[in-house]
């Protein structure tokens, strides 16, 4: 759905250029949640811009839906603007319009008639649970209710895409949850691509497919999180399955395990020191559902009675039962 | 000395000259409001900040719009003489004055349109943007519904001084309240006249300010 490469915005300031998107290369599939995570001054903000064209790059090219959105003319990007939607961290919902009047504004933009867009709403408001919130201004509606809202005007036009720009990040705890459900059902249903930012781990944790760590203007690390996150040295695993910190082994050779649905029915940790006769201790670890699957990580500090641990044996041992390992 | 008129005489001229004020403060409250909010929405669009930057149409249209507001209003009306009997074919009378009131009033509405559209947070017009939206629906539909509480109001105060600036026009033969007071209050010493045509003015304005600030106020209710 989203091809971006090498992709670099630099911005002009008084104190000289800010290289704020810097050499950015992703792909995001057709239908899934694709996470964009980093803190604030990562570039996530600029790289989002440049996916909806709101900002032009200083080099690269960003694709979507088969088009080059860097060379587009207005008109043509108006109508691959139609195929997009988008929901943001302040909402962004005309104060003047009703709800029923948000979610129809794309629709009046492409010139739908007056009684389909009035069947259309209806059933997004319905979709979106704001069946009785019709005639209701968001003044009149809480955050959770605003941002339902934002995502039935997103989805008006049935867009091929959903951009969410740090879409929970004024919402309390549990509307930020009901929120992502809804997301992630809404991409079960239609089929939907999901492209989100966010600087919450919570959010790529819950409902993400696939996710890009973002870090001063560059993606250190993206992919599928099935894969991402049995990759024991992941940095993008440390943050979303933190297994905790390596300091707390004062050895300082404490390891990595992570486990799948196919390693965790197995005794591994007592295989260990039953058959490698080793002293295994838990340093921390997190087990969680991410992508669909049972994923855990775990830092163990190891020792034997002789002093050595044969790391290849440990390695070997482990790989066999599935586990895998970072020393 | 000449007898004075008892108020009660003056009351159809005061019709007359309410009527008088009505029509030259009406339609040049009708012109100013639309082409005050036409040259706002130019001002914004091409501000440097706005959708269509454009460094020379900024300047040019500031520099006009600060011209017609810094002169003061009686000046700007003897300055127009000649361009409105071009227009109006007179410059006599309340139609003619509808001329020099415009003039002086639209300027003054198109800072406030372009203030009140500098408002509407920069998010809505993005969302807009990502929809697709031409930058004439983002007018239509975005800066302009969302800044109409400030528009009324802005509006509120463009009419209150445009009743203001219509009994200067009285004084050089606009007709209208203002030329009543001058020829009562100040060419015959009639005080109750003049008192009478104070009150009117006092609570013609109170009206249109309370009509104005209901209005806001009511939408402003409903947008929190």
């Amino acid at each position: 759905m989203i091809t971006v490469s090498n992709l670099t915005k630099v911005y002009p300031t008084a104190r000289g250029p800010v290289t704020a998107v810097n050499n950015v290369s992703l792909k995001v599939a057709d239908g899934e949640i694709f996470g964009i995570l980093g803190r604030s001054g990562a570039g996530k903000t600029t790289l989002m811009r440049c996916l909806t064209a709101l900002e032009r790059p200083t080099s690269g090219s960003v694709m979507v839906a088969g088009h080059e959105l860097t060379t587009l003319n207005s008109l043509t990007l108006r109508q691959v603007r139609h195929r997009m939607g988008m929901i943001f961290q302040h909402f962004n919902l005309m104060a003047g319009r009703t709800a029923a009047g948000n979610v129809s504004f794309p629709l009046e933009i492409q010139g739908v008639p007056a009684e389909k867009r009035h069947a259309r709403v209806a059933e997004l408001l319905e979709m979106v649970g704001l069946s009785d919130r019709w005639d209701n201004h968001p003044a009149q509606l809480s955050g959770g209710q605003k941002q339902r809202v934002g995502i039935a005007r997103a989805l008006a036009a049935h867009p091929d895409v959903l951009f969410c720009d740090e879409a929970t990040s004024a919402l309390d705890p549990s509307t930020t949850e009901q929120i992502l459900d809804l997301v992630k059902s809404i991409n079960e249903a239609t089929g939907v691509t999901v492209v989100l930012i966010t600087h919450e781990s919570e959010v790529v944790r819950r409902i993400c497919d696939s996710a890009a760590l973002m870090a001063d203007g560059t993606v250190v690390e993206s992919g599928p999180l099935a894969e991402r996150m049995t990759d024991p040295g992941s940095q993008l695993a440390d943050i979303l399955l933190p297994a905790g910190d390596p300091s707390l082994d004062p050895a300082g050779r404490s390891i990595v395990l992570t486990f799948t649905e196919s390693g965790t029915s197995e005794p591994v940790i007592s295989g260990l020191t039953r058959d490698l006769d080793l002293d295994v201790s838990i340093l921390g670890g997190a087990i969680e559902s991410i992508a669909g699957r049972q994923i855990g990580r775990l830092r163990v500090s190891l020792s034997h009675p002789t002093g050595m641990v044969d790391e290849g044996a440990v390695r070997r041992y482990l790989a066999q039962r599935g586990v895998g390992v970072h020393l | 000395m000449k007898q004075q008129k008892n108020w009660v005489d003056v009351l159809p001229e005061l019709f007359q000259s309410l009527g008088q004020t009505a029509w030259m403060v009406g339609l040049s409250f009708l012109i100013t409001v639309i082409l005050g909010v036409l040259v706002g929405v130019v001002l914004r669009l091409v501000a440097p900040d706005g959708l269509r930057p454009n460094q020379a149409i900024h300047w040019v249209v500031g520099v006009v719009v600060n011209l017609a507001r810094s002169l003061p209003f009686l000046i700007l009306m003897i300055a127009l003489l000649g361009f409105t009997r071009l227009i109006v074919g007179t410059a006599y009378g309340p139609t003619a004055a509808v001329v020099p009131l415009s003039v002086g009033a639209i300027p003054f509405y198109a800072r406030v349109v372009e203030a009140a559209l500098r408002e509407v947070d920069s998010g809505k017009i993005e969302a807009a943007r990502v929809m697709g939206a031409t930058i004439w629906q983002i007018v239509w539909k975005v800066l302009l519904p969302e800044s109409l509480p400030g528009l009324v109001a802005g509006g509120t105060l463009t009419l209150v001084t445009l009743i203001g600036y219509s009994t200067m026009a009285g004084a050089i033969g606009g007709g209208g309240i203002g030329d009543l007071a001058i020829r009562y209050g100040y060419q015959r010493f009639n005080a109750p006249v003049l008192l009478m045509t104070v009150t009117l003015l006092i609570f013609v304005v109170q009206i249109v300010q309370s009509i104005g600030d209901g209005i806001v106020r009511s939408m402003m209710r409903r947008r929190g």
